[in-house]
């Protein structure tokens, strides 16, 4: 484990003693010989764009950060890890003002609107799994974050196999995440198939309860959702009834 | 710039300074009012930050200060930004970042579209993961990112090939240093000054070497002026990879490879070394 408390101590050292333990250093480095421990590779690593940040605005990282200096001292992978990422570092410092010869590609839409979505559906879906009794929280937050990280790349529309295949890659909580999935399907085919305008009429007119009803049929029809089909509908009306402009606010370009 | 900090035309040149790296990045969440309570502006952040480091770090109120500020603040900004759902900020940080770290895509990266790829990725991970980066060091948290993203996707390992052409060559500090005929530890102070280190620790460490024989135990273990170098400055003086890598002229990957093939010279070769080590350390 890496001791924090150890770092912030790390400039109290007395002088005396800072000497002893570059010599230490030296002779660790010199003794390790074996595999490094994986989980505090993880750690150390988690903590290198702290330790580049801070070595490239001139800290004395050996000082500030003294066990990652350590472990990168006896373990050559994490230190090349760091090598790379400072360099990299280094050379958009160095190319500053010197356009690229192309520019990145923009944020897809499809990535913009997963990003509006996000808060809604998961809220909506924790609910409803909750008015269900399906999972507890902790296990559906990783479920939608599994299903956020594979969202852009998968199509607008999922295929029932797809979204089997999805519920299936996360285990035993299958069923929340056939339910996450669902909330998700409806919400955007709701918020891509309407303009904001659109939607803020049918808020006034009382009629998006009735749009949503419809898309939750559909995509329940799609995904099988069986005996859960008709609460899973009950549920995202009631919710888009009890708040229909945020679910329209959705669909809004930003501003 | 060097003048009282805070006065009027420190300020002045403070503002043009900060005006200038932001433009020199295209950096334009700056002076957003979304992400500005009243009274609060990117400017007041960097100053703030400026006054905190001198005060507290007794770093040298310089320009590369006022940069290392500007880029701390703006890592923070384009954090607050990302974490805003669904926002225009969000999107407008998300692409800005894209294009900082394009660069690492590209040259990483066996194809346009793979890179593309890599830094669209990097770009989810990011919006997913937030959380995780630690303040102040988004820019290179998302560099972190995008490289191992485009090791995911495959990157050519050109890395052993790359260290494996320098190790021939590269100049040897010693033989670019003949001429005024300075050891590897001559070089290696001259270095820890320039790089502001306290003269106390120069000291210690030159006392050290000369009293003992470590050096030139290292020496005879290493037959390599490179590497003796590069061991004094990192275990000695705790010189940085990075101003190691500069004052070599190489990667700081070459540093760190260098090094390790130092130290497993020493573990092979140099028994000796070793109790010469624990003997200091006893006495």
């Amino acid at each position: 484990m890496i001791d924090s408390e150890k770092n912030a101590q790390g400039d109290a050292t007395s002088q005396a003693s800072q000497d002893a333990e570059r010599l230490r250093r030296l002779a660790q480095a010199i003794d390790a010989d074996e595999q490094a421990d994986a989980s505090v590779c993880r750690q150390v690593q988690q903590n290198l764009p702290r330790l580049a940040e801070a070595e490239l605005r001139g800290e004395r990282i050996s000082r500030l950060f003294p066990v990652e200096i350590r472990h990168m001292d006896t373990c050559e992978n994490c230190a090349m890890v760091y090598a790379e990422l400072l360099d990299a570092l280094i050379g958009l410092e160095e190319s500053i003002g010197q356009e690229p010869l192309n520019q990145p590609p923009a944020l897809p839409a499809r990535l913009t609107v997963v990003m509006r979505l996000r808060g809604w559906v998961l809220k909506l879906s924790q609910e409803m799994a909750a008015a269900l009794k399906l999972a507890d929280p902790a296990t559906f937050e990783a479920a939608a974050q599994a299903l956020m990280e594979r969202l852009p790349a998968l199509p607008q529309v999922l295929t029932p196999r797809q979204a089997e295949q999805l519920a299936l890659g996360w285990g035993a909580e299958a069923d929340s995440a056939r339910l996450l999935l669902a909330c998700w399907d409806t919400t955007e085919h709701v918020v891509t198939a309407y303009t904001a305008q659109q939607l803020d009429d049918m808020v006034r007119a009382g009629r998006l309860a009735d749009v949503a009803r419809a898309s939750a049929k559909d995509t329940a029809q799609r995904f099988k959702l069986g005996k859960q089909s008709a609460r899973f509908v009950d549920l995202y009306v009631a919710q888009v009834q009890a708040d229909p402009a945020s679910l329209a606010s959705l669909a809004r370009p930003l501003d | 710039m060097q003048a009282e900090p805070f006065d009027p035309r420190w300020l002045a040149n403070c503002a043009l300074l900060i005006g200038n790296t932001l433009r020199d990045r295209g950096w334009t969440l700056s002076d957003d009012p979304a992400l500005f309570t009243p009274g609060d502006t990117f400017r007041s952040r960097v100053l703030a930050r400026v006054a905190e480091w001198t005060s507290q770090e007794r770093r040298p109120l310089d320009d590369k200060l006022i940069v290392d500020a500007v880029k701390h603040e703006y890592s923070r900004l384009l954090e607050d930004a990302i974490r805003r759902d669904g926002s225009r900020v969000q999107h407008a940080a998300l692409n800005e970042a894209m294009r900082y770290a394009w660069p690492i895509a590209l040259q990483r990266c066996a194809s346009h579209d793979q890179a593309e790829a890599a830094i669209l990725r990097a770009a989810t991970q990011a919006w997913l993961h937030i959380d995780r980066c630690y303040p102040g060091s988004f820019l290179a948290w998302f560099s972190q990112i995008v490289i191992n993203e485009t090791k995911d996707l495959g990157r050519k390992e050109r890395r052993v090939a790359e260290h494996e052409s320098v190790e021939s060559d590269l100049t040897d500090p010693k033989s670019s240093h003949e001429q005024d005929d300075r050891s590897p530890l001559d070089v290696a102070l001259f270095v820890a000054q320039q790089a502001g280190l306290p003269e106390d620790d120069i000291r210690t460490v030159e006392r050290l070497a000369t009293r003992s024989w470590l050096i030139d135990k290292l020496r005879a273990c290493l037959e390599n002026a490179r590497r003796e170098f590069i061991l004094i400055g990192h275990f000695f003086l705790d010189l940085n990879a990075s101003e190691i890598a500069h004052h070599l002229a190489v990667t700081v990957q070459v540093v760190y490879t260098e090094k390790n093939r130092a130290i497993a010279r020493i573990r092979k070769c140099c028994a000796d070394l070793r109790a010469e080590l624990e003997l200091i350390l006893t006495t």
